[in-house]
């Protein structure tokens, strides 16, 4: 549906008609009875709006920035973004002389007596006119950086003087893992000024950038943390991935990444005796929830498994036996011997397989699994075949002890494992 | 049935109805509009929320916290004397604090609210908020965000219409919301913020460099001489101006004058200002809204206080920004009219908000390329997409043979799953076959009270799995939660009555730690009349010695803010 059927008006290039549509339209389909309506509503919505910016852009090609005085609610999807990276911008986007106020001010109502530091607000003018460079969107120009603005001999001093600082701190060990010792940055109030910020910025991660090339010891996250609230080095990332190569940027960032914030959170609380992370428990499957084998099955599996393993011993048993053709003895008493670590081997390896049980077990329906329902670890599985061991040394007891256990057998218990019926668990 | 709005904050909580005339806000036991976000429990382990609580932040710090706001949504607990509580327990009880005060101003039950959370909220902090409210034995009608509450209150207040970009730089945390008004629809075009950004965080960086500037570490102050120090800074914070504050500050081993000047406090909180820029550029740039199209810049939140912050916001926009209202109450004047709207009343039945998702939402998946750098993250719900919205993205099998799918949830903006916001997980079974064959839907709904829902419908056999394993950090299961409530249930608050005198006493006891002396000997004094008057009962000589002791106590200290 074309979005003027939905919006219930003519095609238009007014914005505030649409938006007079559009409001009528939402109070009959609100969002929080209507969603999907309300989500086709404010689609058309857009949709005419964004044509609506089109069509006028198309008619009057410099109407966008003057359009919104006689249309002070309109929106400019796209234009500002779209503008900046051109290599001329227009006449008020461009930096101007420090101590101007730009002209788009004038519209708006300044205190009859704006405080002294709004009316030396030379930075103002890089915010105001056109979003800083700091955006990681599109590459900025360099000629704009270093433009007219910045271009002060006092700046550049200072700015020199402090990478000079930041690279003789990068050489102590303290200054690689404290951020107090990046105070300094903040002792100038250029820092505040966003060309000088930026310029700053780069500045000093490219001295990092360097250095994390050369391979010495990695900085501290707090220091990194610091930096970048300082720089907003994240905000910008594409850039600095551009000017510096995605891996050098990673390794920097990945510092960022790996303390998780929760850090910040435990040191802002106040009072009480200490914040300690609890344990979560991974979440359990009730054994309700499943059905256990139960203990005369899984004798029963024991008892096929061990025939299995049996008849396998004694062929590998006579085969021995055969070529190593030492003795007359029958090779059925070494079968018997070798059957044990047979099965036990048997056990660990089917059990963790994606079989996940022995062919007995397979054959009655059992599965082995962790609490999780999920199969078990073969590192899990030495425990718990070494649980069957010990328990098994308590053989006569344990054989009572389990008939009461209700198919959680002792060495399932020891070993955090279950043996369930899957067919009558799903 | 009355719902209320709720502002929960960092540092302070407030409640509010709607009501034919308007907004209320709802006063706490000491008369209130404002119950500092702070709960103790006294020696007898009854609990003590609001004023009194905060008062007895230093002589009780081991058994009082406050500022826990930010561990919404996180498994960490905080040890209150014997006992531990999560910030969802401590939430809870701050919320049953306002629902009493609520109740005994209305005369009736209370059993729903708004509550507005901060607009950068990931999903488990709202969560753990609406966990927090359950316990406390509130149902959450509606979860709003904070800028957006203010906006709200804003534009009904000034009813002007346009486009307008509201800063709440509250306690804890800064979120930035690009809002416009026309006819009667509040659109919230991009919402961008700091959950680690507030007004604590410049009292932080005061401390934290006072402690630099004598070379000593936190550990190196025994609890009480650490909170007395926040206590002092935060004084100075507000009392900041031209004037310069000499400051007596007791740091353990010496007792140093500190002077507190403007440039000092300048030169602190730089860091953190930069850092608010960040998300007021990132919310323009999501929105492609060029900084001279907006009408009006409106701050909220009581750390919109700060000079400094004005000033370079002032900057920023070339302009100075507004705040009409109560900075402090705005969110619940907000929450409350958000509760009028939920109840349909008449007066508001021509607003409508629209709102959006603050965050990117979306799925791991497999990552050919490198694994070593983890999964792959797909979005599937954009950051600042309209709300409530509803996503479907197809996924499929990675392996032959492959019988479970796992839909992992996770939140943010990275390219690779590990370094987002975990939220969740789904397990799907689906029939073999080859790679890539088996194919499942992956829906996201995200609703207006910014909560996610995710359901998995497999493609061949049509079975849809909508239950999401609750296994994200904070969240509580059914079991966990009814035991929760038993234990908070266990603690019984003070009696209404008589909460102005403990304030009082809490008062008179913090300045007398924090005195010597003849002064100190005088506070001893005044308490002890104090407590012999209110153990004889009598109303009328209470209520005139309350007068009495709150005069003497006024004369020790000039602003007794807490």
């Amino acid at each position: 549906m074309p979005p003027w059927d939905i919006l219930q008006i003519e095609p238009t290039v007014d914005a505030r008609a649409i938006k007079r549509a559009y409001a009528k339209q939402l109070k009959q389909t609100r969002p929080d009875e209507n969603p999907q309506d309300f989500q086709q509503l404010h689609q058309a919505y857009k949709q005419a709006l964004a044509w609506a910016e089109q069509q006028s852009s198309q008619d009057t090609p410099a109407a966008a920035p003057e359009g919104w005085h006689s249309e002070p609610l309109s929106l400019a999807p796209q234009e500002p973004m779209e503008t900046r990276p051109e290599p001329e911008p227009e006449p008020e986007l461009v930096p101007g002389p420090a101590h101007t106020p730009p002209p788009s001010h004038d519209t708006f109502v300044i205190d009859p007596e704006p405080d002294e530091t709004l009316k030396q607000a030379s930075w103002s003018v890089q915010f105001a006119p056109s979003p800083p460079p700091p955006i990681d969107d599109e590459p900025v120009p360099l000629d704009t950086l270093d433009g007219p603005v910045v271009s002060t001999d006092e700046q550049d001093q200072t700015l020199a003087a402090l990478l000079a600082q930041a690279r003789e701190l990068l050489q102590q060990p303290e200054g690689t893992q404290q951020a107090d010792r990046w105070h300094f940055l903040t002792r100038t109030s250029l820092i505040l000024d966003d060309a000088f910020n930026h310029r700053l910025g780069h500045a000093l991660f490219a001295v990092l950038a360097e250095r994390q090339q050369s391979g010495q010891s990695p900085l501290s996250y707090p220091v990194v943390r610091y930096l970048n609230g300082l720089f907003n080095w994240e905000g910008q990332r594409r850039r600095l991935n551009e000017d510096f190569g995605e891996d050098t940027c990673d390794s920097l960032f990945r510092i960022l990444d790996d303390i998780p914030l929760n850090q910040d959170a435990i040191k802002a609380v106040r009072g009480g005796q200490g914040v300690f992370a609890q344990k979560k428990k991974p979440p359990q499957v009730a054994p309700e929830e499943v059905i256990m084998g139960g203990y005369l099955l899984r004798m029963l599996a024991f008892a096929m498994d061990m025939f299995l393993v049996v008849v396998g011993a004694i062929f590998v048993a006579e085969a021995l036996h055969r070529f190593g053709g030492s003795s007359d003895e029958s090779g059925a008493p070494l079968a018997i011997i070798l059957a044990v670590p047979l099965y036990l081997l048997m056990a660990l390896i089917m059990e963790s397989s994606p079989m996940q049980s022995t062919p007995g077990k397979r054959l009655l329906g059992m599965r082995v699994t962790n609490r999780r329902l999920q199969r078990l670890h073969p590192l899990h599985n030495v425990g718990r075949i070494i649980a069957f061991c010990l328990t098994g040394i308590l053989w006569k007891v344990i054989f009572i002890v389990n008939a009461f256990m209700k198919g959680h057998l002792l060495h399932d218990r020891i070993s955090r494992s279950y043996v369930i019926l899957y067919r009558k668990s799903e | 049935m009355t719902i209320i709005g709720i502002d929960l904050g960092t540092t302070n909580s407030a409640c509010g109805i709607w009501t034919d005339e308007g907004v209320t806000l709802i006063p706490n036991r000491l008369g209130e509009v404002l119950t500092p976000s702070v709960v103790g429990l006294d020696t007898q382990g009854e609990l003590i929320v609001g004023r009194t609580a905060r008062q007895r932040l230093i002589n009780h710090s081991d058994r009082t916290v406050a500022a826990f706001k930010r561990l919404m949504g996180t498994d960490h607990k905080i040890k209150l004397g014997r006992q531990a509580f999560t910030a969802t327990e401590l939430s809870s009880l701050v919320l049953r604090s306002l629902k009493d005060d609520a109740e005994a101003y209305l005369g009736e039950p209370v059993t729903e609210a708004v509550i507005s959370v901060p607009a950068y909220f990931n999903d488990n902090q709202r969560h753990a908020t609406k966990q927090a409210a359950e316990l406390a034995g509130l149902k959450v009608e509606r979860l709003i965000n904070e800028p957006t509450a203010a906006a709200i209150a804003y534009g009904l207040h000034e009813k002007q219409e346009g486009l307008f970009l509201i800063l709440d730089l509250g306690g804890g945390t800064f979120d930035v919301s690009l809002l416009e008004f026309f006819d009667g629809i509040m659109e919230v075009h991009a919402s961008a913020g700091d959950n680690f950004l507030g007004g604590e965080d410049f009292v932080d960086a005061m401390v934290d460099d006072v402690l630099r500037e004598h070379a000593l570490r936190r550990d190196d102050l025994k609890p009480q001489q650490l909170q007395q120090l926040y206590l002092q800074m935060e004084g100075a914070k507000r009392k900041l101006g031209p004037a310069d504050q000499t400051l007596s500050l007791d740091l353990g081993s010496k007792t140093v004058e500190h002077v507190v000047t403007s440039d000092w406090f300048t030169q602190v909180s730089t860091p953190l200002l930069l850092r608010a820029k960040h998300p007021i550029e990132r919310a323009l740039r999501d929105s492609s809204t060029h900084p001279s199209k907006i009408d009006d810049v409106v701050l909220v939140g009581g750390s919109t206080r700060l000079a400094i912050f004005r000033s370079t916001v002032g900057k920023m926009f070339g302009r100075l920004p507004s705040c009409h209202l109560d900075q402090d109450t705005v969110v619940a004047m907000g929450a409350a009219i958000q509760a009028g709207l939920m109840m349909r009343n008449e007066a508001l039945d021509d607003v409508v908000l629209t709102d959006v998702c603050p965050y990117t939402l979306g799925t791991g998946v497999i990552n050919r390329d490198n694994s070593k750098l983890g999964d792959y993250f797909m979005p599937i719900i954009e950051r600042n997409c309209v709300v409530p919205v509803s996503i479907a993205r197809q996924v499929c099998t990675a392996y032959d043979d492959q019988t479970e799918l796992t839909i992992k949830v996770y939140q943010g903006e990275n390219r690779y799953v590990e370094k987002n916001v975990f939220l969740g997980e789904l397990n799907v079974r689906v029939p073999k076959g080859q790679r890539g064959e088996q194919a499942v839907d992956v829906r996201y709904s995200y609703d207006m009270n910014g909560l996610l829902e995710v359901d998995v419908t497999v493609e061949s056999t049509g079975q849809v799995h909508s239950h999401l394993i609750e296994h994200a950090p904070g969240s509580l299961s059914d079991e966990q939660k009814k035991a929760a409530r038993e234990k908070l249930a266990a603690l019984k608050f003070h009696p209404r009555d008589g909460e102005d005198n403990r304030a009082l006493i809490a008062r008179a006891e913090r300045l007398y730690e924090s005195s010597l002396g003849d002064r100190r000997e005088y506070i001893a004094d005044v308490m002890k009349r104090f407590e012999k008057v209110l153990d004889d009962q009598n109303p009328a000589d209470i209520a005139r010695i309350q007068k009495q002791v709150k005069e003497a106590l006024d004369s020790l200290e000039s602003e007794d803010w807490f």
